[in-house]
Parts: C-alpha cells; structure tokens; sequence
C-alpha cells in the first residue's frame, strides 16, 4: 500500500475510535445532563396492565431545579397537575378540589444521579449501546442497563445524541416483557423555564392533605438517634444493593423509620415502627405471622416492632431479607 | 290525581311498583302535569344509568383464597368462650345418656352459650386486618424514594401511584 | 318443597361441604358485585366478599332452612360494609388504599396483583365513571339500598330483610338516593 493511502487509512480509522462510544459514557452523559438541561416536552406514558393503562402529559423540566407535569389524557386525569419546586411536589386535583402537598422528589434527585455516577464508574451498573433510534424527532442512542449482580428486570434507554437527554424509558421485566414506557412526542430545549412555573398556589375552596417525610434522607446514624426506639437492619441484601439513606416520616402519634438500598436500578425500603403506631386489627394479624398487603410489599413483626419491606425485586429475595433483619 | 297524591307515589312509580290502578292514575297525571312529568323522566335515567352498570365477577381464584382463609381460621385456637362452650355442650348434650331431670333448663343454657360464643367468634373477625394508612404511608415513601432516581420512569412512577388511587376507575 | 337453595342449606347442615361450595359459586358475582360498588375498589371489595362467605359458613347450622338465602348472604355483606365504614373510617382518609390483598392463611403466599388482571371487567365509559363517583358520594345506606335494587334486583322486602329496616324506610331511602344522583349526574340526566 501506498504510504499516503495507509496514512489516510489510519486517520480515518482513528477519527472512527474517536467517534466510537460506549454504553457506559452515555449513562454517565445522561446523568450530567440531568441537571443542567431544560426543555418542555409532551410525554406519553404507559402502564403494562389489563387493560393497559396510558397517560399524555405536557412536561416541563428544568435539571434539579424544578419540574411540572400538567395531565391532558385520559379524563380522569385531565387538569391534573404536579409541580415540584424542589421542596414540595404539590399535585392538584382540580376533579376532587384537591390539592396534595408531598415531600419533593426533585430534590433527592441529584443526589441519586451522583450515587448512580459513582455506582456506574465502580462498574455495578452494566450498560450495553443497543442501537440508533429517532424519538420526537431527535436521534438518540438506545442503551440498556442493568446491576452487575443479577437480572431483577432492566431498563432501556433512549437518550438524545447531542443533549443527552432521556427521551424514552422502558422498564423491562425479568421475564423480558415491558412494564411501562414513557416517550416523549414532542420536545424542545429552553435555555430557562420561569421558577413560578414549578410551583402551584392552591385555589380557594380546594381542601389541601399534607403527606409527611423529609425531602432528602438522613445518614442512619442519625436516624438511630431520632428514632427512639431500637431500630433493626438486614444482615443479607441482594448482591449489588447498598444503603441509600434513612429517613423519618411522622406517622399517627408516632414515626414510621425508612432505610433504602438501593443497586443503583431497583430499589428497596425497610419500613419499622413500634406496635402502638399501627392499628391493633393489624398488630394481631401480624402477630399470627407474615403478611403481603399486595405485590412487592412484605409485612411481619420481630420483637416489638413493625417492619415492611417494600420492593420489586423478587419475593424470594424479599422474605430473604426480611429473614436476615436484626 | 293531584301532584302531592302523586308525589307520595312517585318513588313506587319510577321503581315499577305501583299496582295497576295506581299506575294508570299515576300515568294519567304525569301526561297533563309537565313538572311531575320532568322530574319522573330524571328519576328514571339514574334507574337505567343503575342498571346498565357493568356488573363485576368475583375475580379469578377468589374460591381458592377463600378455602385458605376458611382453614386458616379453623386453625384459631378456641378462645374461653368456645373451650366452655365445648364443655357444657359435652356435659348436657351428649346423646341420651344424660339426667332427663333438667333438659328444658341445661337446652336453655346451651343456647346462651353457643349463641354467646357465636357472637364473640363474630366480633373477634373483623372484615379488615390491614392498616391500610399505614401500608399506603409506606407505598408513598417508597414511591418517592423510587421515582427520585434519574434512571427510573418517573411519570410511570407517578402513574401507577394514580392508578392505585383512583383504583378501578381509570 | 324445598327449593335450591334450601336444599343446599340442608346438605350443609348436614356437614356436606360441596354443598357450601355451591352457594359460593352461586352467589360469588352477587355478593362481590354488591360490595365493591359499596367500597370502590377491587381488593377491599374481594376482602368483604370472602369475610361474607367465612361467616355464612360459621352461622350456616342455625340458619332457618325456610328463610331467604339469598338475603341472608347480602344482610351479612351489608352489615360488613356498615361495619368497616364506622371501624376505618374509610371516608374521612382522603386516600383510600390501593393495591391491596389479603391472604389470612398463616404462612405468607404470593398474593397475585390484580391492579393487572386480565380478567378486568370493570365499566370504561365516561358516564359509568360518573355513575359510579356519584354512588360513593351517597350516605352509604342510601348506597346500600339503591345498588340492592337496581344493580342487584332484590325487592323490596329483601332489602328490608338485608338491611334491617321497614318497607317504608327502603322506598325513602333508594326515591332520596335517586333524588341526590339526579343532582349528582346534572349533565347526564334526561329531563
């Protein structure tokens, strides 16, 4: 070969390399862009049910620092809207002359983009570049993740090529089949979105519920020391999974103690509180032994505590644990 | 018929209650009075709006959980009032070996028991076991914990807590 | 002669326990329908519909073979559903519970999620969605006697019978609840 062809050849091959990317940098691109991007989209989501359960709704987000979610579809859910102004997620429900006041989940958020950061550099997330597709509009790569560990289910990801913004969300089951899905139809990036936008003043003659907890969760030391009462931890976890964080929520005349883990993709909370709190039927129910009030969701007693286990990974991990609580 | 006379005969009217005289007068009135008329006509849509109602089947397995809970109960261990129960039942009732001296007044006494017992059986088993405030207090929790990562579907997230919410309306 | 249903009674006094299963498959869909248009939602309806059939079968020998099945099954949901609203106070929460099932056996097992149940037969349209916010927004005894009625086509008396009431007091109480839907349902309703 000509010595001006193999020169050519080899800075041809060499811009490929440097366009050539991996799964894992897009996550982390996306994580980043998780806080800085802002834009107004319309989004539709579905729920894998019988019948299947779908929601449109005009999304604003700007990073962490707030996001609005206005419902158009169905109905039932017209009007509705949830605004989070990173210190409440108000959600009014003008169908009910309603309006619910919760702790913000914008605000965990960064936190949980840095924790998925570190847990992705550390390789606990394994993330696969799938494919090239076109969502509303905009090229995106399609990634699918999931903990090194195990395979409770996976996620895949759309994620736009140059604002590295989520575009599509499929959940997926560990059976293969898809869970839910949201993607967006329509988006438009905005250098900023107005702060009064993520808030919601409540209307007059709107009754308004307040939904105790904290915003963020607490290292669990602390909680140990606020809680006034023993508080019981597991000895097995899934491989993968690790303490998120600990919270308080006030509950009745008492606490409920919440302590997350998390394996950077599933999630689980131990939920503990002393018998007084709950009602006495389901004290004596749990007395009887251990109880599921519905999927995902494990109730039993030890010593003179209450504890759930709330999660979607699978039943036999959840009663493992609960079995190894302490 | 006048309309106070109809009125007092309107609930049996929408319900097809009334006997024949009755309905004829009713029918009778309704076509020269346009207000009874009105108000009879939007009686009767919430009758059909009633009774178009889908009716719903007892779900899928419900004979099957309904045996579990049936010998799960079974496997409650007698409280005082049944252990007595057993006891006079087994001191007055065994069959004809007993003194025939009391039978009115040892029946009368079984009967107390058992129904007693019966009652205190129904009173201990509550339709509800669950603490559904507080179960639905930790769904919240975990939702918001779940919903705040950056790589879980936060609008299905908030959807299926929707869903879970309005139940089977949506 | 005995009907059907007496009969079954009888062969259940007589500790025939297919024949409890019978009155089970028989009135499942009734007593079911009945208490979820009363609760609302899928899995408290399911809760009450089984706690109706534990306690027919625990009262099932001294139940009078001549007496009305039927409305002995619906005296003791509605008792049930009296019941649970002055112990829960389910209409003070402002949410009521969701997914929700229960299981009493003693050892945990897989309760399935029937928020995905194929076998949903529950109404879709806009109207029946009204019909039924406008039922939950009834006394629950005016409720009780209007879904008896119209949805479960007993009569008068039965209603009386299952709810503990006179005659007089039913025909006031479903002609009130059909007074307070047609205000309930303004937009629906034909004048």
């Amino acid at each position: 070969m000509r010595p001006i062809r193999l020169i050519s050849l080899i800075l041809v091959l060499a811009a490929a390399q440097a366009h050539a990317i991996d799964g894992r940098t897009i996550l982390a691109n996306m994580l980043k862009a998780e806080g800085s991007v802002a834009y107004i989209a319309h989004e539709v989501t579905t729920l894998a049910r019988e019948p299947a359960v779908t929601s449109e709704q005009t999304v604003y987000r700007s990073g962490f620092k707030g996001s609005r979610v206005e419902y158009t579809q169905p109905d039932l859910l017209k009007g509705e809207i949830r605004a989070d102004d990173g210190k409440v997620l108000a959600h009014l429900i003008p169908k009910d002359k309603l309006m619910v006041k919760r702790p913000s989940r914008i605000a965990g958020m960064r936190e949980w983009a840095e924790h998925s950061a570190k847990a992705l550099q550390k390789g606990e997330i394994e993330v696969d570049l799938v494919g090239k597709d076109k969502i509303a509009g905009r090229n995106a790569y399609v990634i699918e993740l999931h903990p090194r560990h195990h395979h409770q289910g996976k996620r895949k990801l759309w994620v736009d090529t140059e604002k590295w913004v989520k575009l599509r969300t499929e959940d997926i089951t560990p059976e293969g089949t898809v869970a839910s899905l949201s993607y967006y139809t329509k988006i438009e990036f905005v250098k900023n979105i107005p702060d009064g936008k993520f808030h919601v003043e409540t209307p007059e003659g709107y009754r308004v519920e307040r939904e105790e907890g904290p915003i963020r969760t607490m290292p669990l030391e602390k909680v140990r020391r606020m809680a006034g009462f023993q508080i019981l931890e597991p000895s097995y976890l899934p491989s993968g999974f690790k303490l998120a964080g600990a919270a308080i929520i006030p509950f009745r005349d008492g606490k409920i103690v919440s302590i997350r883990y998390t394996d950077g993709v599933n999630t689980l909370s131990l939920f503990q509180a002393k018998g007084e709190t709950l009602n006495p039927r389901f004290l004596k129910r749990l007395h009887e032994g251990p109880v599921q009030p519905g999927r995902g969701i494990y109730s039993w007693r030890k010593d003179d505590l209450n504890l759930t286990i709330i999660s979607r990974i699978s039943m036999d991990d959840i009663r493992r644990v609960a079995g190894s609580v302490k | 018929m006048n309309c106070k006379e109809f009125r007092s005969t309107m609930g049996d009217y929408v319900n097809r209650m009334l006997g024949r005289d009755l309905a004829g007068s009713a029918e009778i009135h309704l076509s020269v009075c346009p207000k009874c008329a009105s108000l009879v006509k939007e009686l009767e849509s919430t009758s059909v709006m009633m009774r178009s109602m889908d009716r719903a089947t007892a779900p899928v397995g419900f004979e099957e959980r309904l045996k579990a809970r049936m010998a799960a109960r079974q496997e409650h261990k007698p409280g005082i009032m049944e252990r007595l129960s057993a006891v006079l039942r087994a001191l007055f009732l065994p069959p004809g070996h007993r003194l025939a001296v009391r039978p009115a007044i040892a029946g009368l006494l079984v009967c107390f028991v058992i129904a007693v017992s019966i009652f205190m059986i129904s009173q201990r088993q509550p339709a509800s076991e669950m603490d559904w405030a507080y179960i639905h207090a930790c769904q919240n929790q975990h939702a918001t914990f779940a919903g705040t990562n950056p790589l879980a579907d936060e609008s299905a997230v908030a959807l299926r807590e929707r869903v879970r919410d309005l139940g089977s309306e949506l | 002669m005995l009907n059907a249903d007496a009969v079954l009674v009888m062969r259940c006094q007589e500790d025939d326990c297919e024949a409890f299963d019978e009155i089970v498959t028989r009135y499942k869909d009734g007593i079911y329908n009945y208490v979820w248009r009363m609760v609302s939602n899928r899995e408290d309806a399911e809760d009450l519909a089984q706690e109706v059939f534990v306690r027919a079968f625990a009262a099932i020998k001294t139940f009078r073979r001549e007496a009305n099945l039927r409305t002995w099954l619906y005296k003791i949901a509605s008792n049930l559903c009296v019941d649970r609203y002055r112990r829960a106070g389910l209409e003070k929460q402002w949410m009521v519970p969701l997914e929700r099932q229960q299981n009493d056996s003693v050892r945990p097992i897989d309760i399935p999620d029937h928020s995905s149940d194929p076998r949903r037969c529950f109404e879709r349209s806009e109207l029946q969605a009204e019909v039924k916010k406008a039922l939950l927004k009834l006394p629950e005894k005016l409720r009780s006697a209007i879904i008896l009625f119209d949805i479960e086509g007993l009569s008068y008396e039965e209603i009386a019978d299952a709810m503990g009431c006179p005659i007089g007091t039913v025909k006031s109480r479903i002609f009130n609840a059909r007074m307070k839907l047609r205000g309930l349902l303004k937009g629906y309703v034909e004048a």
